[in-house]
C-alpha cells in the first residue's frame, strides 16, 4: 500500500507525519479539516505527530484520496 | 526520575508531580489516555516559526487546534508557522512527544492558551517521552513567564 502511493513526483508521501506535512506546505491544513468530518476527529489537534499511513488506518480513511488532495493543495 | 525540566521546575521552586506511564504513541492524547487525565487539560507543547528566526512555544489544549493567525497577532509578527519534527528537536533539544516547555535548549517565549487557566491542574511533558507533570497552570505561567492569550482555533 504504502509503496504503491510513494510516487516520485510527489512532496507528499505517506510515512510523513501530519507535523511535517503542515509545517511544509501550510494550505495543506485546510485539506486536514475537510477530513476531520469524515475521520470524526480533528486530525491537526489528534494526529498531528502520526503519519498519514497510520492516520488513514486508524480513522478509516482512503489514503490515496488524502495523499491526491493533499498533493493538490501543494501543487495550488 | 529527573530530566532538563524537572531539575529547572526544582530550582525555580515549582511544585508539580512526576507521572510516569509506558510510551507507545506521540501525542497528548495517548499521554491523556495512558494517565487517565483529562485530554483537554493534557497541554501540548508546540514549536511555532515566527519568521526572522524567531520562534516561540504555544501550550495547547490537547484537544484543540493552533490558530498561527491568532498567535501571530499575539507575537506581533505577519506570519506564524508550525516547525518541522526536526527543526522542534534541534530547538528544544528533546524528542518530539517528549517535548517540554521547561528546560529546553533555547530559551524560547512562551504564549499559553487563555483556556487553561481555569482548570485547577494540567498535564504537561517532563522533557521525556512517557513523563509528564501535574502542575497548576499558573504554575507554568510563573515559571515562563508565559504570554496568556486566546490562541485556539
Amino acid at each position: 500500500m504504502v509503496e504503491k502511493v510513494l510516487k516520485k513526483d510527489h512532496k507528499i508521501h505517506a510515512e510523513m507525519t501530519v507535523l511535517n506535512i503542515v509545517s511544509k506546505h501550510r494550505k495543506t491544513e485546510a485539506v486536514f479539516k475537510n477530513y476531520d468530518k469524515k475521520a470524526g476527529v480533528c486530525i491537526c489537534c489528534h494526529a498531528l505527530f502520526e503519519s498519514l499511513s497510520k492516520v488513514a488506518l486508524r480513522y478509516g480513511l482512503n489514503l490515496e484520496e488524502l495523499l491526491e488532495d493533499l498533493e493538490d493543495a501543494v501543487r495550488e | 526520575m529527573s530530566t532538563r525540566a524537572i531539575k529547572y521546575l526544582n530550582k525555580k521552586g515549582i511544585n508539580f508531580k512526576v507521572v510516569e506511564y509506558e510510551h507507545d504513541e506521540k501525542g497528548a492524547e495517548f499521554a491523556a489516555r495512558a494517565i487517565g487525565f483529562p485530554l483537554e487539560r493534557t497541554i501540548k507543547t508546540l514549536v511555532v516559526d515566527l519568521g526572522n528566526k524567531k520562534y516561540s512555544f504555544a501550550l495547547m489544549p490537547g484537544d484543540k487546534q493552533l490558530s498561527l493567525k491568532q498567535l501571530a497577532k499575539v507575537c506581533n509578527v505577519k506570519r506564524a508557522a508550525m516547525v518541522d519534527t526536526a527543526t522542534a528537536e534541534r530547538l528544544t533539544g528533546y524528542l518530539v512527544g517528549g517535548i517540554s516547555p521547561f528546560g529546553a535548549k533555547q530559551n524560547l517565549p512562551t504564549v499559553i492558551e487563555k483556556g487553561l487557566l481555569k482548570f485547577d491542574e494540567v498535564a504537561i511533558n517532563a522533557g521525556q517521552r512517557g513523563v509528564m507533570l501535574i502542575m497548576t497552570p499558573g504554575d507554568i505561567v510563573k515559571a515562563l513567564d508565559c504570554e496568556v492569550a486566546g490562541i485556539v482555533q
